[in-house]
């Protein structure tokens, strides 16, 4: 519906189909405009692809559209949580949710080399960073930092928790201003790592506690800031003895 | 001239009464979204209301199933349907494209296995998906849309894609644009009847319509017939059905709405 | 020069065409190809026809049978078509269990029939719940080159024409139908849609009667079926859109080639009768 969009339309309900307009400002600088996930440029039109809410930033001007996801499309960059299916070779096969299986060499660890390579058996899991992602080829992971440095990736224990939240949960639960991870954190001391394929790996000291931290970030998919402070007031509440 | 004059005021009166009881219905049955329709604009889509020429009330669930990366509860009227949408996923080899994604669509009927006329169903479905979907930004990808048939109420194409519309909204997938799709039927004495209930369709009809629109120009995606009419009626159908699809585009609206509020500040 | 851009771009190549308004075999961009049609080519049947649109081919031979008629509807006979595209009629059909441009084109034409477009069924009718006359239409193509749709119903419309039945008649005491088979007559009450198929792209022009290549090319199909004045069928499943304009217009040209066809379709069937 092209005729319904204005120029006051941030934070704004958007369908697919529906037309973008800039602000004013940005329409007429002479700096480049980057449209993120949800829109395209269709003529001299900019068009939405996703159903969302439309969000921007300056400096860059950026634009981009809010969406739910559940499947996750894999964006180079992106910390992601795998399962090593098989072994190929000198890489792994990394099932990381999207269409396609990743692929992860084993000489991509901190401190690996050709003699030297890591213990991975198929079936654990691995936290890395994708270093290819295109439409057209096979994603690529990496554990190590263009320097091959250590930065936290690897293998995670197997004594922890796998599960799956929706793609935009994550989003939130990553977004600085989300206290819910650190105030988990004042309750009970865990260890985690978020993909952002969807993917939380958690471990805390006793089973228990694991799987009542896990109930606690799905649950609080649906929840705005006020009720996640709730729930965890709650949860200290409940640690404490009430 | 006094029973004529009785019988005058007899209709007079059933004719008021007529109009509280449709009115009444008419607030009852129809989402609230109709309602305000009616409120808001003018006299003519009351009347159009009273006269059978609006859309059944349109009611939808999203997110339904635990699993899919889409899929969606979707009734208009009686009719029920239910549709997921995986995707994207790993196209198998022989149905791999290397330039874009492959659509398959399956449709499940109510009882028994899916036949020839099932065959029929998919192939409109699939045809109209690869249209609005954004095929060519996930290549040697395929997506599995699957659409259960719930229960029957007359107009089931329609409802079907109406509902594939709604589950691909859920998935997220880039979409060109949206399609909304509307039934309608010319009964024996040439009136056009929209969006039919199942009793409308078995008394019989001369022609039974389901046009599907993009929501950009409103132009036509999807035509289906059966029966025939002269061409000025066949006009008339499309263009009333047409009208009508800007209802079900709100209706899209309002249920993405729906479903971002707690983030919409 | 020309095959190699062909070969590599092949929708370049179309394009250009279209932008000076004219096709690579000639035509201009709402002409259709040349019809041929011939009644009664297949002695051994009921009724036959070939149909030859373009390139492409379809013979229909019609099996007639006796059978009881169904019992929600006790007064009407059956048309039981079906559409074969053996492997034979074009590269890209495989062998194996019919595929889905078989079935739909078989959907389609049992769509017609249960639409009553083709044919009033009562008139199979022998005696009402007891017996009925069952045509099983049998379209192979043997040549695809687009437009399948069109050739098969004018096949189909010509073959049933060209039916002749045996007098049946019904004794109710004796419990016992009588076939006089010296006599036969032909089928009343066929009606006579005509099927017009064209292909839409993306900048709106529309060529109508597609070969299979420009088939593949467009980016949308619409069969129109009409009989005389009146829209019987629009099929339309996705793709490309269009507006009102352009549906008005592929309504008046398909309205043009019905009645040609219709024209055509007759002279065969009296040229037929006449030859018998």
């Amino acid at each position: 519906m092209a005729e319904k969009s204005f120029s006051t339309h941030v934070n704004q309900i958007y369908l697919p189909g529906d037309s973008v307009v800039l602000s004013k400002t940005d329409e007429n600088s002479n700096a480049k405009i980057v449209l993120g996930p949800g829109l395209r440029k269709y003529g001299k039109q900019i068009l939405v692809t996703k159903p969302g809410i439309l969000r921007t930033k300056s400096s860059p001007p950026t634009y981009w559209i809010d969406c739910h996801h559940r499947r996750y499309v894999p964006a180079r960059g992106d910390d992601v949580i795998g399962v090593v299916t098989n072994k190929v070779g000198e890489s792994y096969k990394v099932y990381i949710g999207s269409s396609e299986e990743a692929s992860l060499s084993s000489i991509a660890f901190p401190g690996a080399t050709k003699k030297n390579k890591p213990n991975i058996q198929i079936g654990d899991l691995v936290f890395a960073k994708l270093l290819i992602a295109s439409a057209d080829m096979e994603p690529e992971l990496v554990c190590v930092n263009s320097l091959g440095e250590n930065v936290g990736l690897g293998v995670l224990s197997t004594n922890g928790f796998l599960f799956t939240v929706p793609l935009h949960h994550i989003r939130k639960l990553l977004n600085p201003e989300c206290t819910l991870l650190k105030s988990l954190g004042k309750a009970l001391p865990f260890e985690i790592a978020v993909g952002m394929n969807g993917k939380i790996w958690i471990k805390a000291k006793s089973v228990k506690q694991t799987i009542t931290l896990a109930r606690a970030i799905s649950m609080s998919e649906h929840m705005n800031k006020e009720e996640m402070n709730q729930l965890c007031k709650k949860f200290i509440d409940r640690q404490a003895g009430f | 001239m006094v029973t004529n004059f009785a019988c005058l005021q007899t209709t007079l009166h059933n004719f008021v009464l007529f109009f509280t009881i449709t009115f009444l219905v008419q607030f009852k049955t129809h989402s609230y979204l109709c309602f305000i329709k009616i409120l808001k604009s003018s006299v003519t889509l009351f009347t159009m209301e009273t006269e059978q020429k609006s859309i059944r009330a349109l009611k939808c669930e999203q997110s339904v199933l635990s699993r899919a990366d889409g899929s969606v509860m979707f009734s208009q009227g009686n009719t029920v349907v239910m549709a997921s949408v995986y995707g994207p996923l790993e196209a198998k080899i022989q149905k791999e494209l290397s330039d874009r994604m492959y659509v398959e669509v399956n449709y499940k009927p109510k009882t028994g296995m899916p036949g020839v006329a099932e065959r029929g169903k998919e192939k409109l479905i699939k045809t109209t998906c690869n249209h609005i979907i954004l095929t060519n930004l996930h290549p040697r990808t395929a997506v599995c849309i699957t659409i259960q048939e719930m229960q029957d109420g007359g107009t089931l194409l329609s409802a079907s894609i109406n509902a594939v519309c709604l589950a691909l909204l859920d998935s997220g997938l880039p979409l060109q644009c949206l399609v909304a799709a509307v039934t309608c039927l010319v009964d024996k004495k040439d009136k056009i009847i929209l969006d039919p209930c199942i009793r409308t369709v078995k008394e019989g009809y001369k022609a039974m319509f389901t046009f599907a629109f993009d929501s950009q120009k409103y132009n036509l995606i999807l035509s289906h017939c059966e029966g025939q009419v002269p061409y000025q009626l066949f006009q008339e159908a499309m263009e009333l059905c047409q009208k009508a699809s800007h209802i079900i585009f709100d209706f899209y609206r309002q249920a993405v709405l729906r479903k971002f509020s707690k983030e919409l500040l | 020069m020309a095959t190699d851009h062909k070969t590599l771009q092949p929708l370049e190549f179309y394009k250009t065409f279209l932008d000076r308004k004219s096709r690579p075999d000639g035509r201009n961009l709402l002409e259709f190809r040349k019809v041929t049609v011939n009644a009664g080519s297949i002695g051994t049947a009921d009724g036959s026809a070939i149909v030859k649109c373009g390139n492409t081919t379809v013979i229909c031979g019609i099996k007639a049978e006796i059978a009881a008629p169904g019992m929600d509807e006790p007064s009407k006979g059956f048309i039981i078509p079906n559409v074969t595209l053996p492997p034979l009629c074009s590269s890209k059909i495989k062998s194996g269990p019919p595929g889905e441009a078989a079935q739909s084109a078989t959907q389609f034409i049992a769509e017609l029939v249960a639409n009553n477009i083709i044919l009033d069924l009562h008139n199979l009718c022998i005696h009402s719940t007891k017996w009925a006359w069952v045509l099983h239409c049998d379209l192979v193509c043997i040549n695809l080159d687009g437009s399948l749709l069109d050739a098969c119903v004018i096949a189909l419309i010509t073959a049933l024409k060209n039916v002749t039945l045996p007098i049946v008649t019904y004794d109710e005491e004796l419990d016992k139908l009588i076939c006089d088979t010296d006599q036969k007559r032909p089928l009343e009450g066929i009606k006579q849609p005509v099927t017009s198929t064209f292909s839409l792209f993306e900048n709106g022009i529309l060529i109508s009667d597609p070969t299979s290549e420009e088939e593949q090319l467009a980016a949308g199909l619409t069969s129109i079926t009409m009989e005389g004045a009146l829209v019987t069928h629009m099929y339309k499943p996705g793709g490309c859109t269009l507006d009102e304009k352009q549906v008005k217009k592929l309504i008046q040209q398909s309205e043009l080639k019905a009645k040609e066809i219709v024209r055509l379709i007759e002279e065969v069937c009296l040229s037929s009768i006449a030859e018998r």
